[in-house]
């Protein structure tokens, strides 16, 4: 009979096979003393690799685009099931149908929310003398690089430092001297591949603020049908992706940080979806009055006498037009005066605006 | 024998030395991605050869117990017997004969090469949850004894190497013997009613 002698202690991050059908799989990373414990649990059994300190070559993280894609699939099902529940409220009810896109909307917000609360999404794998064994638990940086820098100490203590020197790059044969693991304290030679330059965020700012003026403009226009409210939300719109297009370009290869770019994406997502909403909104009010179908000043002229009490869509477009504007252009403007605040063009040792 | 390269987890390029040991996140100088690695002095130790026995010169020199024409190097950790540098297995810094390798891996005493165990607990647990889902409560007379007997045959059975609590066993122990005391008095009322007719 075994005997339990080592003490294990959970390390971040589960990965678990969410379309396995027949067997519930999970992968986790525990810390023994001597060694890491990577364990599969197959639903009735577990099976465990043990990779010793003394043994590990290498530990390696890469950033992954896991994250995007799922945000992506987040958002298409977010619009289907809209698009679904407002088609079964054409066909039934329409408290049915707004609660269905209620339901969607709330549902793939939050996921959609969590998934890009949780951070960037990476591939890690650790490296031994006869294999290369992928942590599949450790799949967000952020978890990542607490359990690297939970173990590097303990991996350098088990190993020494004395070996460290030469270590191959590009193939057996050829080799070179590189830095030793930052626990004992040898300057590392990171080099960005590309040269980051400083951006002021001007573009940024204009973009937070018009959504922000869109957010108000959009709550006087909920309540008062006028002609004059429907223009200035049509031309804000075309600013916001003028401004958004500009803002895009403007943070690439610039120090702006990960929180400012991942609003600014957002922002795109959410003009897209508004477009899409706005599209929808034009076939149906395009079925239902046919003069409006060929002439794009009539249907303005038409959206202005609509109030969103009239119809289920146009209410969940004001709805998710004052709610999406406000959020971006409030969580905008204080990631950007974070950029201001730690990253003045002086302080951050980088070049001053080209601008 | 493995290669000594690194290579990039999103572009699957070699790396080359100026990303290694980073205190954070820097660049792969392919594809860009955010990248971190670690080295370790494991990297570049060549692997330590197998030992074949020194033969034995002297008489009435200790030899090794499976090869009497060989010096003996260690003793067994385990078992005490003399072992030839052929015979001596290192098993993280203990000495081991093949022979208690063998029985240490089979009877499962050896924590350090145990690679799979089976979770009686998560079994039962199962067995005693499953009947309680529709259309599998016709399974209750065959599960719930077998959810029973096998929470009662593993109670003391390790179960994962992990730390782990004993409660899928108490859940299989209470909910099995629920459905038994069910089934006995549905039993009973069924009897009764027959007699009765």
């Amino acid at each position: 009979m075994a005997t339990d002698k080592t003490v294990y202690r959970p390390l971040g991050g589960k990965s678990r096979a969410l379309f396995s059908l027949t067997t519930a799989t999970s992968e986790r990373l525990y810390l023994g003393v001597d060694h890491l414990l990577y364990l599969r649990n197959e639903q009735f059994s577990e099976s465990y690799k043990r990779f010793y300190f003394r043994d590990i070559q290498a530990l390696v993280m890469t950033e992954s685009t896991r994250r995007n894609t799922i945000n992506i699939v987040l958002l298409v099902l977010a619009i289907g099931g809209s698009v679904l529940s407002w088609m079964i409220g054409a066909a039934t009810d329409v408290m049915v149908a707004a609660y269905l896109q209620a339901g969607f909307i709330v549902l793939f917000g939050i996921l959609f929310a969590v998934n890009a609360g949780l951070g960037p999404t990476c591939t890690c794998y650790v490296k031994t003398a006869v294999h290369t064994h992928a942590l599949a638990s450790l799949m967000r940086v952020r978890t990542a690089r607490k359990v690297f820098d939970l173990v590097n100490p303990l991996i350098t203590a088990a190993q020494g430092a004395a070996a460290l020197g030469q270590v191959p790059t590009s193939g057996l044969a050829q080799t070179t001297t590189v830095a030793a693991p930052p626990v004992i304290g040898v300057p590392p030679l990171a080099k960005p591949p590309k040269p980051v330059r400083h951006e002021g965020g001007r573009f940024h700012a204009l973009l937070f603020l018009s959504l922000l003026v869109d957010s108000a403009v959009t709550v006087v226009d909920y309540f008062v049908n006028d002609l004059m409210l429907t223009l200035t939300s049509v031309l804000l719109t075309f600013a916001m992706l003028a401004l958004l297009v500009t803002a895009l370009i403007r943070q690439l290869n610039s120090d702006i940080g990960k929180t400012l770019r991942g609003i600014v994406w957002s922002a795109l997502g959410y003009l897209a979806l508004m477009m899409v909403l706005g599209y929808l909104h034009l076939v149906v009010s395009s079925i239902e009055h046919p003069e409006i179908q060929s002439d794009q000043w009539e249907w303005i002229k038409f959206v202005s006498t609509q109030s969103p009490q009239d119809s289920l869509l146009l209410m969940t477009i004001y709805v998710i037009s004052i709610l999406g504007s406000f959020l971006l252009g409030i969580l905008g403007l204080a990631a950007l005066f974070q950029h201001w605040r730690y990253r003045p063009p002086a302080a951050a040792g980088v070049p001053p605006p080209m601008n | 024998m493995a290669s000594t390269q690194l290579t990039c987890g999103r572009c699957k390029e070699t790396l080359t030395a100026d990303v290694f040991n980073t205190p954070d996140l820097t660049h792969c100088p392919t594809c860009g991605a955010g990248l971190r690695v670690l080295l370790y002095p494991a990297l570049f130790k060549p692997l330590a050869g197998g030992s074949a026995g020194e033969r034995l010169m002297v008489d009435g020199e200790a030899s090794c117990f499976y090869h009497p024409q060989k010096k003996a190097e260690v003793p067994c950790n385990r078992c005490g017997r003399f072992l030839c540098g052929l015979c001596d297995v290192d098993l993280n810094g203990e000495h081991i004969c093949p022979a208690c390798l063998q029985s240490g891996t089979q009877k499962g005493k050896l924590e350090a090469l145990e690679s799979k165990r089976v979770l009686y607990d998560d079994i039962a647990c199962s067995l005693a949850v499953w009947p309680l889902l529709p259309f599998f409560w016709f399974f209750t007379p065959l599960t719930a004894p077998a959810a029973l007997f096998l929470a009662i045959r593993y109670w003391n059975t390790p179960t994962s190497i992990v730390p782990r609590s004993k409660t899928r066993f108490v859940l299989a122990i209470v909910l099995s013997s629920l459905q038994i005391l069910g089934l006995i008095v549905l039993a009973s009322v069924m009897v009764i009613n027959i007699r009765s007719q």
